[in-house]
């Protein structure tokens, strides 16, 4: 019996109501505490509809929920504690745009796809009336329905002729607003009843007036489709969610509509809903990414912010004249406040409680240059003759110590880097003299004077950038995308060189944990790389175990909350922003004039983070907001369709989890991991490195998968979860054999050779009909073409190796609905002996594909799914395959000799579904063949005796199904299943 | 349609810029017309959303063969864009699901009867996938209704649909009103989209029903005296039920020596681009393209 587990995908519906947001997920409502996002209770509401709407009633409790043409009645109460309430399901024979409560609510409206109003009573669901406009029938795109104390007004969105307002009662026409191109995707009146505001297709805003049909206001701004609108703050401001994937507050003031904010909220251009708490000025949207995002509308930039020119500190600051062409040369941030200095050599303090500038002291040996770096007590500044001056403050900002210190060891100074533990701080300082060393001042927190000094000789193309110690080690990050480790106790040691795959400057390194022998750096390249490299300081051996970009921008830092999310920051355009890489999604940004500027992140995440910047010679301060709500109730999956998932099957990560992949539509893969118990997914990386969707992705063994796209993409990917967190590296990637960006490679296959390597042989198939057979040697990380050749001009779907005794078979399906296989024992340059694949030294060449041996139609239309069958004692092997003629079919291959084979169609369904079959997997020992079609079905077949029969099907909320990948939980003989297409269900086979 | 690099190896594409077609699409009308034959012996025929007019051009050229009397010959195409005018095609701009359409389109052929009526209608894909796939049903019931009306008793009617989660309901409707329905597949369709055209064979209506236009009904009201198994607007709203579905044959078109449109196949891309037969038509989001060209649409503010 399949139970489900749990379900994440498209979110429709989203409503706050007192301390709870109720979240439609497919058919179910959730209902979150959003105050500390947890999940309450989950209730399923309709069979098959997913909620599209909801609307409250608090006086009596009652929900109408709807969408497509069901709809209920429920009680709030129910909402939170039962599990279904799906005996209270109602039909409609039209599509139900809006449903609202009446004034008294003694009725229900539904305004459906026809412009037309259901009236009904809620006891008994009769239809008491139909209301409608002469005339007015054509299919609509959104509608709404305002009840006001007087009359009912419904505002239909049409595909042609813009919006028609009419009153429900008299069934008479009020206005037809026409101003938009294209068809109507929102409309909503104000709460007051006077507006009324709407999107269309051509991507603006409208405010009308309701009761003189004139446009009001038109305002621009999001660059691609509007799909929601709300009207808050007694109807002055608007929110909008987008197709672009923000999320925009608007302000409307003196007849106008101008913008506010701009949040960033969504992976998904598809954001349907949206909903304010007015007290808290929170948001929460929902999108097909199935992320339910919380988003803190208060203004976050002004409360904290500092916003002063040099010019204007002079005038609040005695003792300090302010200079003509004088500028901030540098800073740094205390529980206190701030200290400054200018490039006059001007030391300037800011103390917050008080709010007041200070004039501390002007030390003309910092004219033009220095370099500012500080701890909790103490700021450091050097200037670039070999001078060092410290000042020590007590906490409230008095000056304890002024303190020279002579850098005597160099003959210039050019750069100043400092890392701060707990019980030390670190200065590294360099010279832009190469014979000079590269020193390292080591102090004790509170003192101005080091307590050691190292030096060690500069690395010829050392430029430093950043710095990290750990474990007498020092780190030195640096330009051209290369850090030095120095050994603390050798200084004369050369340093170990990493070099890692980036372009630009090492921006951060920051130490992470170690297990067995291994340290864990995680560092970040400004040119938007990040890495974690795992050091073996005994051996000197580092390993890049980990690799990813982030999609735009320049990067400056990271660091891992304490949930374990990680969080990357530095500029976008001409933002500063700080972005949950794990969830994919920003949590600050400040427009700051864009990257390359004087600025410093200081603080932790845990208490405070002040960020300092520099913009047009002004100095702005502003201290990061913590969140006070989770940043999302639900953080969801791809955006878009899942065109592929496999799990690691032999090996459990950390306890009932296990890992697994999915590959989507949306260019990026996804490693995740799922309990097999509870069905809770979390997601770990999404990497970035194809450029087009993907066609599928696989683990081959325990610790590396390889996916696959268009332009011949094919990488090799290297999975390492000694550390907390598991960790995912590129490891190779095939090279294109041409400059096509359509030239798909379809599928792959791979057959490991035997004994304890990981070497194997892979199989590709491509869109232009060709098949290729590499080597994949592992000592080397290097793929070579073994067998190359074409099928015909069809594109080829699915290949399989199957090693058939002593034979080796290479079996594809292509578009043609034909099952093909080769006979390739001769053209490998491996021995293949009871189903097993031996190297024997022979010598790796590439050779043509010879003619096919074996060619069968059992498809009318293309196979998009095969699972093979092997039996190893006999000479024969089965082929399960779906196609898009809506078909599951069972083929028997047996041996004739050694070189031919004969094919036969054991059985075949050609109304397996009543749409495509997208990917079949054997189940339970191969007794059982599951199929999921885009039909929405899943069925599991019973195949025992070479013939399908039907013996389950289970209806699935996810759209556009796609893919699938089962894992059997070896105690508990249970199977869990995962079904992929727009969201992710999880199943259970018991 | 743009002259993106994919286009310029997709060799549909080109053999219909070669051929003088608007879309790629021409090809799809012609290998279903190869397998079913629905076009021999069609003489007054609808063509509904039918911009830029590939199957308008395909049925031109068929119905309207130089040399003979074309006297009794008609094409109707309608779509809610607007059109450039093909020889021998009346085009309309209209809302197909709007009953006022359905009429002119009725009045335009003077009491007398069609042949064959095709819609290859697609909605504004909003990514709903329930709603894109209703409303895409909704224009292929817009589509029915026209043919109750206009089509002769023998009839056929062809129309895109996308097999998704409820195509199997329809299947089972359209089985109440022609003698055969079949779910086909040309090969210039991509295999990776969902699109199929559902080819009904043999219009034969219910003997008891009598077909009525009017423009204050829907189509759902228009088919409530029709027992076609669709839900009644009754004045109680029924408890959830499984509604009937059926099955329809799969059959692709085309022959496997057509060209697979899932394949790349690799042509001479150095030759110059043709341009597009048909220059695109105004989006309606031209101004917002033209604002953020301006780079009135950052996201500083
Ligand atoms: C795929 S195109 C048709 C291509 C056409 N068969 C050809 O060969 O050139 C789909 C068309 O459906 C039209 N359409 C969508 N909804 C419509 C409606 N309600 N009424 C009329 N046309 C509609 C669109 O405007 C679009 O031009």
């Amino acid at each position: 019996m399949l139970q489900k587990l749990n379900h994440v995908g498209p979110s429709l519906a989203v409503k706050f109501y007192e301390k709870w947001c109720l979240c439609s997920q497919g058919p179910f409502i959730e209902v979150f505490d959003y105050s500390n996002g947890s999940s309450i209770n989950r209730c399923h509401i309709f069979h098959r509809n997913k909620v599209h709407g909801i609307s409250i009633d608090k006086t009596s409790g009652n929900v109408l929920v709807y969408g497509s043409r069901s709809f209920s009645i429920v009680n709030i109460n129910d909402l939170f504690s039962k599990s279904e309430v799906l005996d209270q399901e109602k039909m409609t024979g039209e599509w139900i745009m809006s449903g609202e409560f009446s004034f008294n609510k003694e009725e229900i409206y539904l305004l459906t796809s026809y412009n037309r109003v259901l009236i009904i009573d809620p006891d008994n669901f009769t239809v008491k009336s139909t209301h409608f406009v002469e005339g007015e029938r054509s299919i609509l795109y959104s509608g709404s329905i305002k009840v006001l104390r007087h009359k009912v007004l419904v505002n239909a969105g049409t595909i042609m002729n813009g919006i028609i307002v009419w009153e429900l009662d008299s069934k008479k026409k009020i206005h037809t607003l026409r101003g938009h191109e294209g068809s109507i995707f929102y409309v909503t009146t104000s709460n007051n009843g006077k507006l009324l505001a709407s999107c269309s297709d051509d991507r603006s805003i409208i405010i009308w007036d309701m009761v003189s049909g004139k446009l009001l206001s038109r305002a621009w701004g999001h660059t691609a489709r509007i799909w929601n609108l709300k009207f808050f703050n007694d109807d002055t401001q608007l929110i909008s969610v987008s197709e672009d994937c923000t999320c925009r507050v608007w302000n409307y003031k003196n007849d106008e509509l101008t913008i506010k904010d701009i949040f960033e909220s969504h992976l998904t251009k598809n954001v349907w809903g949206v909903d304010v708490e007015e007290t808290n000025l929170i948001a929460i949207s929902g999108g097909n990414d199935g992320r339910l995002k919380v988003t803190e509308l208060v203004p976050h930039n002004r409360s904290c912010n500092i916003e002063l020119s040099l010019e204007s500190i002079s005038e609040q600051c005695d003792g300090f004249i302010h200079k003509a062409n004088e500028i901030v040369k540098g800073f740094h941030w205390f529980d206190f406040g701030l200290v400054l200095i200018t490039s006059e050599g001007n030391i300037l303090e800011y103390l917050q409680n008080i709010e007041e500038w200070k004039f501390l002291d002007y030390d003309d040996r910092f004219f033009s240059f220095s370099i500012t770096q500080g701890n909790e007590n103490t700021i450091f500044f050097m200037n670039n003759k070999c001078l060092l001056t410290s000042f020590k403050f007590d906490k409230f900002g008095s000056v304890l110590q002024k303190v020279d210190y002579e850098l005597e060891l160099l003959t210039k100074t050019v750069n100043c880097l400092s890392v701060r533990h707990t019980a030390h701080f670190y200065l590294i300082i360099e010279s832009p003299n190469p014979r000079d060393p590269l020193l390292m001042l080591k102090f004790n927190h509170g003192s101005c004077a080091p307590t050691e000094r190292y030096t060690f000789s500069k690395p010829e193309n050392m430029i430093s950038s950043c710095a990290e110690v750990h474990n007498n080690r020092l780190l030195v990050g640096a330009r051209f995308s290369l850090a030095f480790i120095f050994d603390l106790a050798s200084e004369t040691k050369p340093p170990i060189v990493v070099k890692t795959q980036a372009a630009d400057a090492i921006t951060s390194i920051n130490y992470l944990e170690t297990t067995e022998n291994d340290a864990l750096f995680s560092m970040t390249n400004r040119d938007g790389t990040y890495f974690f490299v795992a050091v073996d300081f005994r051996s000197s051996v580092y390993k890049t175990i980990h690799a990813n970009k982030i999609s735009r921008g320049f990067l400056e830092g990271s660091f891992y909350d304490s949930n374990d999310d990680f969080f990357v920051y530095g500029f976008k355009s001409n933002l500063f922003h700080i972005y949950n890489e794990s969830q994919q999604y920003e949590v600050f940004s400040q427009p700051c004039g864009g990257a390359h500027r004087q600025w410093k992140l200081f603080g932790s995440q845990e208490q405070q983070q002040v960020l300092c910047f520099v913009k047009n010679s002004t100095l702005n301060i502003t201290k990061i907001p913590k969140g006070k709500y989770p940043g999302a109730l639900k953080n969801g999956t791809h955006g878009r369709e899942i065109r592929d998932i496999s799990f690691r099957k032999r090996s459990n990560y950390c306890k009932e989890n296990l890992l697994f992949i999915t590959g989507s539509e949306d260019t990026t893969v996804k490693l995740s991991s799922i309990n097999s118990e509870t069905g809770a997914i979390q997601n770990f990386w999404t990497l970035k490195s194809h450029v087009s969707g993907l066609q599928r992705c696989k683990f081959i063994c325990d610790n590396f998968f390889i996916t696959c796209s268009a332009r011949e993409e094919l990488f090799l990917w290297e999975l390492n979860d000694q550390f907390s967190h598991p960790y995912v590296n590129l490891k190779q990637k095939l090279i294109p054999s041409m400059n096509n960006p359509d030239l798909r490679i379809m599928d792959f296959d791979v057959l490991f050779l035997n004994g304890d390597t990981c070497d194997f042989i892979m199989a590709t198939v491509y869109s232009d009909s060709s098949v290729k057979v590499w080597h994949y040697f592992n000592e080397q990380n290097s793929f070579t073409l073994i067998i190359d050749g074409r099928y015909e001009t069809c594109c080829i779907w699915n290949v399989a190796f199957i090693p058939l005794q002593n034979c080796l078979k290479l079996l594809i399906a292509p578009t043609d609905g034909h099952l093909i296989t080769w006979d390739i024992t001769n053209s490998v340059p491996f021995e293949i002996r009871n189903n097993e694949l031996f190297d024997r030294g022979l010598k790796l060449e590439t050779k043509q594909l010879q003619n096919w041996s074996e060619k069968i139609l059992v498809h009318t239309a293309g196979i998009k799914s095969l699972d093979v069958k092997l039996d190893k004692s006999s000479d024969s092997f089965k082929v399960y395959s779906g196609g898009d003629d809506n078909a599951v079919a069972i083929t028997k291959f047996t041996n004739n000799d050694n070189y031919t084979m004969k094919a036969e169609i054991l059985d075949h369904d050609s109304y397996a579904a009543s749409s495509t079959v997208t990917s079949v997997n054997l189940l339970d020992n191969d007794t059982k063949l599951l199929a999921t079609s885009v039909d929405q079905v899943i069925r599991i077949r019973d195949i025992t005796n070479d013939k399908l029969k039907i013996t389950e099907s289970k209806y699935t909320t996810v759209a556009d199904t796609g893919s699938s990948d089962i894992v059997t939980l070896p105690n508990v003989q249970k199977t869990l299943i995962l079904i992929g297409g727009l969201g992710l269900s999880c199943w259970r086979d018991e | 349609m743009g002259k993106s690099s994919k286009d310029k190896r997709d060799l549909y594409y080109r053999k219909a810029k070669e051929q003088g077609y608007r879309a790629r699409s021409a090809f799809k009308l012609l290998q279903l017309d190869d397998d079913f034959h629905f076009l021999q012996q069609a003489v007054r025929v609808v063509d509904l959303c039918a911009a830029p007019g590939s199957w308008s051009q395909v049925l031109s050229r068929r119905l309207f063969p130089q040399s003979s009397d074309n006297s009794d010959r008609k094409i109707v195409a309608v779509d809610l864009q607007p059109m450039s005018p093909i020889d021998n095609v009346i085009t309309l701009q209209a809302d197909i699901t709007h009953p006022k359409t359905l009429q002119t389109i009725t009045e335009l052929f003077e009491g007398k009867k069609a042949d064959f009526i095709c819609s290859d209608g697609a909605p504004d894909v909003t990514g709903l996938h329930d709603l894109d796939e209703y409303v895409q049903q909704q224009l292929i019931l817009s589509a029915l209704q026209l043919s109750t009306c206009l089509l002769r008793k023998g009839g056929n009617f062809v129309a895109k649909i996308f097999r998704g989660r409820d195509i199997d309901m329809l299947y089972s409707q359209l089985g109440y009103l022609f003698e055969k329905v079949i779910c086909a597949k040309p090969r210039s369709s991509r295999g990776t989209s969902l699109e199929s055209f559902i080819v009904c064979l043999g219009y034969n209506p219910p003997a008891n029903w009598e077909p009525k236009l009017d423009v204050n009904s829907s189509v759902e009201d228009f088919f409530q005296g029709c027992d076609i198994g669709k839900l009644r607007l009754e004045d109680k709203c029924p408890n959830y039920h499984e509604e009937p579905r059926s099955i329809a044959t799969f059959i692709a078109c085309g022959g496997l020596s057509s060209f697979d449109s899932d394949a790349t196949y690799h042509v001479d891309t150095s030759t110059p681009a043709l341009d597009p037969v048909q220059s695109p038509t105004n989006p309606p989001y031209k101004k917002a393209l033209e604002l953020k060209r301006r780079g009135k649409m950052t996201r500083a503010i």
